[in-house]
């Protein structure tokens, strides 16, 4: 019989995570019980907070066997860093992460020379531009295709641009804030033709999508019907039941810290420009 | 009905695969009957099924045709001069393709020479005329002024296979024999040329939201041809980016997304005839609407606005909206072209 974990549920989040994760919980009823405190825990840090780092460490005072540090606001590497010396799994959670459809997208694209990458990540409207450019950077790290260099970093409104180097590619990344919801989609080109995926909103359990065209025709993956929260939850019980690494460890998210972190807000009424290049 | 005469200028696959297939859905209201190409053995392949006149200068179209109409699809560079000789010839209808020209000195020009001799001009951004596009503008300004929904993020995506693929669809296309490769382009041309020869289908609708420019942050040419372009100007932010001449699906959408709504329209890839785009709209509710998805596209619309204008309808374009679409057009390729080219040093 699987192993039964409690869950130390922290932070308020953006509105409405909180019953996100508790409603992912009780998908899971024979991995998870939430509890108001305990020891040899998974610690859930609903981390959308300037203080995140402060919550992450008092969860880490309280002895779990590992944190899951969900969507951070505007994370840095000096954060991570000293968050890690703990020596307890922590795992990154951010709204595409998890997404079935980004690991069936990692999955198919690692064979592939590609030497054009898109994204767009519409997001929510009250994440920051540093927070949004983090997670797609993030999405695509874990998409098996991580950022060597930015080129330039445009910041509007409504939308923050990047365009960015990866190993053989060019990669242009947009994050747009407002009402919609929220979806990510991620179209790699090359020689071979195109592998594109749409990755739903995280907050329902919708099966996005992962299409590769070739000259021989299309494939499409089969669908998931998974939230990634659920998801992350089934990494969290494994790297405790197993006692492993985590897949998304948060420390190995320092390079999109880095990469992200700057003084950026949302442009207003009027739009500004900011270049900068990083090696 | 007598059919209004119609002269071809240029018979390559845009006279092949656009008009020709949509002048044969006109109910014979036009009729081809002058094929002009510099190429005389491409005008005369393409002239002999319609039964028309082979020809190679201008001169020769204007005193043995008698055209009412001509369609210019040659390469940009000729299009301000070639509608000029048409007005001071007298020809009452031009549909030209875009861009109406290469500077603006020329778009000027053009300008005058339209005012002076009253020909009815249209401007072949098929997009400009669909009715998924019409249609969607038209409910978007009842609920309200376009500018208070800003500030916006437009995002243009032209992710679309090789011409070759789809004129084949449309026609049965005669192709002449390839010259031989001209100088390698620069980031710069190759960026510019992409503005003007694809962006520029739906910089017009662009400027509703986005009506200045100011500067482009970033640009670059994409292999084996396309251009991923990042600018900012009056009213917001927007990006524009083409893949074209792989193997992917086709995918050209325009997105605006403001701070309260926001809207997508997919626009059906150039030369084949598959009806017009498709505009969803997000409404501040969340509530969403949908226009277009009509068996009609924007090359059969830009038709019966020409045939419209010359019967005495109001243009639905004025020509110093269509001057100032152009102004528009060149004022990104010039600074998308300085950025490209800033990239590489």
């Amino acid at each position: 019989m699987s192993e039964r974990f409690d869950l130390v549920i922290s932070g308020t989040g953006y509105p409405g995570q909180r019953r996100q994760l508790v409603s992912a919980v009780g998908t899971l009823p024979r991995y998870y019980q939430v509890v108001p405190r305990a020891d040899h825990h998974l610690a859930w840090v609903l981390a959308a907070c300037p203080d995140w780092p402060d919550l992450v460490a008092e969860a880490l005072g309280a002895n779990p066997l590992a944190v899951v540090v969900d969507e951070p606001m505007d994370p840095s590497p000096a954060a991570i860093d000293r968050l890690a010396d703990a020596g307890i799994p922590l795992i990154l959670n951010t709204p595409q992460l998890f997404s079935p459809a980004l690991a069936q997208f990692a999955a198919a694209v690692g064979p592939l020379t590609l030497d054009w990458v898109e994204v767009l990540a519409l997001t929510a409207g009250d994440m920051s531009p540093q927070t949004a450019l983090f997670n797609a950077l993030a999405m695509l790290q874990a998409a098996g295709m991580p950022v060597k260099t930015l080129d330039s970093v445009v910041v509007g409104a409504q939308a923050v641009l990047a365009d960015a180097r990866l190993d053989t590619a060019h990669a242009h990344l947009s994050c747009v804030r407002g009402p919609h919801r929220q979806k990510a989609t991620i179209k790699a080109f090359g020689p071979f033709g195109s592998l594109e995926t749409l990755v739903g909103d995280p907050r329902a359990a919708f099966p996005g999508e992962v299409v590769k065209v070739d000259a021989t025709g299309a494939t499409v993956w089969p669908h998931s019907y998974q939230t990634p929260r659920r998801l992350a939850l089934l990494e969290a019980h494994a790297t405790m039941a197993e006692s492993r690494n985590p897949l998304h460890s948060l420390s190995a998210y320092a390079r999109p810290a880095a990469l992200s972190a700057a003084d950026r807000h949302w442009g207003g009424e009027s739009v500004f420009l900011r270049k900068e290049h990083s090696s | 009905m007598v059919s209004l005469r119609v002269g071809m200028i240029g018979a390559g696959p845009v006279a092949q695969a656009i008009h020709l297939p949509t002048i044969a859905r006109l109910d014979g209201r036009v009729e081809v009957v002058a094929v002009l190409d510099p190429n005389l053995e491409l005008a005369r392949e393409v002239a002999r099924p319609l039964g028309a006149l082979a020809c190679q200068s201008m001169e020769k179209l204007l005193s043995a045709a008698k055209i009412d109409i001509a369609v210019i699809g040659s390469p940009n560079a000729f299009h301000a001069q070639q509608t000029m000789a048409l007005c001071a010839a007298g020809v009452r209808g031009i549909l030209v393709e875009k861009p109406l020209g290469v500077s603006r000195d020329e778009a000027e020009q053009v300008r005058k020479a339209v005012a002076s001799s009253g020909a009815s001009l249209v401007v072949g951004a098929m997009h400009t005329y669909d009715e998924g596009w019409l249609r969607a503008l038209e409910a978007l300004r009842s609920w309200g002024d376009l500018a208070g929904h800003g500030p916006f993020h437009a995002r243009l995506v032209c992710h679309i296979p090789a011409n070759e693929y789809f004129e084949d669809m449309a026609s049965q296309i005669v192709r002449p024999a390839s010259g031989g490769a001209g100088p390698t382009p620069t980031p710069g041309e190759l960026v510019s040329g992409g503005v003007l020869g694809l962006a520029i289908h739906n910089l017009p609708h662009l400027r509703h939201f986005i009506p200045a420019i100011t500067d482009v942050a970033h640009a670059v040419p994409a292999k084996p041809w396309g251009y991923a372009i990042t600018a900012v100007g009056v009213g917001g932010t927007l990006e524009l980016l083409a893949r074209t001449g792989g193997t992917w699906r086709p995918d050209w959408t325009l997105s605006v997304f403001g701070h309260d709504l926001s809207f997508e329209m997919n626009f059906p890839p150039s030369y084949v005839h598959t009806g017009s785009a498709t505009t969803t709209v997000v409404l501040p509710d969340g509530s969403t609407s949908v226009f277009g998805g009509g068996l009609e596209n924007g090359y059969l619309a830009e038709w019966r606005e020409l045939l419209g204008i010359m019967d005495g309808a109001e243009p639905r374009y004025s020509v110093e909206t269509l001057v100032e679409d152009l102004d528009y057009a060149l004022g990104l390729a010039e600074l998308a072209s300085a950025a490209a080219d800033r990239a590489v040093l």
